[in-house]
């Protein structure tokens, strides 16, 4: 008789995932935690890592697998064409970095006084969810700015995720993920590198 | 005189777009001959002289980044 393989540990970091987004619906200020993702795969894929975060630890990327093996929730369609050229990518990449500047920006404004906060979601840069359930004012207001629009950010980009699982393959997000952009760029760059040093 | 024709026959084989692969390794557990490799933790990459174009992995990729390509092949 075989034995059920045991699965390793990162193969549950779709609870990760998971559990950010419930937190944020609890306390905004959950937001935060986010950044860490943020941090870790630029750090990983610059200490020579690769694209290890994506391929080990992406809990959204093991949230969209687990969405569509067990509950078969993808068409399991091959992506359109446009979708991996690298107009799209890095279009992609641009309007998130703008996106994600005027979020800062914002910050600042509160930061400074020049402006009061906004306890709202953005949804898909465009619709604006209240979001008022939460006592924020035990922090800064810039720092629940910070927690508002972040969260917007990454509500956004995991409904894009759903919508492009549910059309295409389980992962169709990770082909234009900014992220996975990014370090792609840099393992690339890191991998072309050690290449030509040994063949020197 | 020799009249023979030499033949071109099509073959298919998998190709791997490196930019857009995570290296997730669900077509490498997948090939059937062990054709495909992760390199340096970056892209998967096809041994093109083994792949048998079983399409295999293009059909588990989940993010859509193997495609089969037709390749002539003199007989």
């Amino acid at each position: 008789m075989s034995k059920k393989m045991k699965k390793p540990w990162y193969e549950y970091l779709y609870f990760v995932s998971v559990a950010y987004l419930i937190l944020g619906i609890v306390n905004i200020l959950f937001a935060w935690l986010g950044v860490i993702c943020f941090i870790i795969p630029l750090v990983m894929s610059m200490s020579g890592g690769g694209k290890t975060y994506c391929n080990k630890y992406c809990g959204r990327g093991k949230l969209f697998t687990l969405l569509s093996k067990k509950y078969n929730l993808s068409r399991n369609k091959p992506l359109p064409k446009f979708l991996k050229t690298n107009w799209f990518r890095y279009g992609f990449l641009t309007f998130f970095m703008i996106m994600f500047g005027i979020m800062i920006f914002n910050t600042y404004l509160v930061f400074s006084g020049a402006s009061d906060l906004k306890e709202v979601i953005k949804l898909l840069w465009t619709f604006k969810v209240p979001w008022e359930w939460v006592n924020t004012s035990i922090v800064s207001p810039w720092v629940a700015q910070f927690a508002f629009g972040f969260y917007s950010m990454m509500l956004t980009s995991t409904i894009i995720g759903l919508v492009s699982m549910f059309l295409y393959k389980p992962r169709s997000w990770c082909v234009y993920c900014p992220m996975g952009t990014m370090t792609q760029g840099i393992s690339t760059l890191k991998y072309n590198n050690s290449k030509k040093q040994i063949n020197k | 005189m020799n009249t023979e024709v030499k033949k071109k026959k099509i073959k298919r084989k998998a190709q791997v777009s490196k930019d857009y692969c995570v290296a997730c390794g669900a077509c490498t557990s997948e090939c059937p001959i062990g054709a495909i490799k992760i390199v340096g933790g970056v892209f998967a990459q096809v041994d093109q002289d083994r792949c048998v174009g079983c399409s295999k992995c293009a059909n588990i990729c989940p993010a859509s980044t193997i495609d089969m390509i037709n390749m002539e092949e003199v007989k």
